[in-house]
């Protein structure tokens, strides 16, 4: 799953770990503000907010040891 | 035969609203109108989106005329409803005078029927089961505390509770004077009921003390682990939200398609639509698990 770009739609949004204060620690999102969160983020943050833009994944390259070795043809 | 379906009916009614009553939590939670009649099959509705700024002055002046900003917003009115079949000797039992009506069945058309309101007045009624046409207390809440974390947790619950309350406060809902509902799923609620921390000491008294004296109130599995939300109390929420009835349950009976074997059967239904008039007086409580 990619990540995603979402604009809040709630009046306020507080996101993050429990083990801190969301609210003094200013991790709150207003309505209208984006952050970008995994896919799976975005959908479990429900109707709280909407997906703008869809980020591409970064192509990961190959493995050199996975990589198949083609012999030359003289 | 007809007038003694209608009157089996209304015995049926007898016996399915006050069980109903018991059962039904989204009721529980919001204002309930009185019915408008189940002609009713829309309404227009004042919607708050925002309050404006008062003024201060040492006097009166011109100009300064502001107003409440109010969109009108219009519902549907959706039907819940569930079919049933009543043998046909229980009915005929029943014209005799001697055998009591067994209702099991509308009953159990009712449970499936008042479920489905639950769920709507709750959760929302979605036809895609992704999108939601009519949101409820949940998908319809104006702020959202959302973190990842262990409700299980001594001091979670609190904090969580703690966190929603602070977000409605800084939209301006009076939650110092105001008592809330904390709904969870079934899950979260016999977790923080049985939350302790290591000398033995419950959270739950400090649950209820944030809510004002309303309630910890579990919606089974109406809502998901990861959901759940605070709201004020049926008896002060009616500027925010309410429950437009148009129809209470009631049965409405079928004629039988064998005049003297057929099952009796029947319809089990409802409607009305949630309005949520002031969306940040709901604050969700999502992914604690």
């Amino acid at each position: 799953m990619g990540n995603v770009k979402v604009k809040v739609r709630v009046s306020h949004l507080a996101r993050g770990s429990i083990d801190k204060d969301l609210v003094e620690d200013k991790t709150v999102f207003s309505k209208g503000q984006e952050f970008t969160c995994s896919e799976e983020e975005a959908k479990q943050l429900g109707t709280s907010v909407v997906v703008i833009e869809r980020i591409n994944d970064t192509v990961t390259p190959e493995p050199a040891q996975n990589r198949s070795i083609k012999p030359k043809v003289a | 035969m007809t007038n003694a379906i209608v009157e089996f009916s209304k015995q049926l009614d007898k016996k399915i609203v006050p069980p109903l009553r018991q059962v039904l939590k989204g009721r529980q939670l919001v204002h309930v109108t009185p019915p408008a009649g189940f002609g009713v099959t829309s309404v227009d509705w004042g919607k708050i989106t925002e309050m404006s700024a008062g003024y201060v002055s040492f006097g009166f002046s011109d100009g300064n005329t502001d107003k409440i900003d109010i969109s009108l917003t219009h519902s549907k009115v959706p039907v819940y409803w569930k079919d049933y079949e009543i043998d046909r000797r229980i009915y005929e039992g029943w014209l005799r005078g001697g055998v009591d009506v067994d209702a099991a069945n509308a009953i159990a058309a009712a449970y499936q029927a008042a479920k489905v309101e639950d769920s709507a007045l709750i959760n929302g009624v979605s036809n895609d089961g992704t999108n939601y046409d009519i949101s409820g207390l949940y998908q319809g809440a104006g702020n959202d505390y959302n973190t990842s974390s262990s409700i299980a947790t001594f001091g979670v619950a609190t904090t969580a509770l703690t966190g929603a309350l602070n977000l409605m406060d800084d939209d301006g809902v009076p939650v110092d004077r105001m008592p809330f509902n904390w709904v969870v799923n079934s899950s979260t609620y016999h977790k923080i009921r049985k939350s302790r921390d290591t000398i033995g000491t419950r959270e739950l008294p400090d649950v209820l003390d944030l809510l004002n004296g309303g309630q910890l109130i579990s919606v089974g599995t109406t809502l998901t682990s990861a959901q759940g939300f605070v709201s004020p109390t049926a008896a002060v929420g009616e500027p925010y939200v309410d429950y437009y009835l148009t129809a209470d349950f009631q049965t409405d009976p079928k004629q039988p398609e064998y005049q003297k074997t057929g099952p009796i059967g029947g319809r089990v239904f409802s409607a009305g639509v949630l309005r949520i008039k002031q969306d940040v007086a709901i604050c969700k409580t999502s992914n604690l698990s």
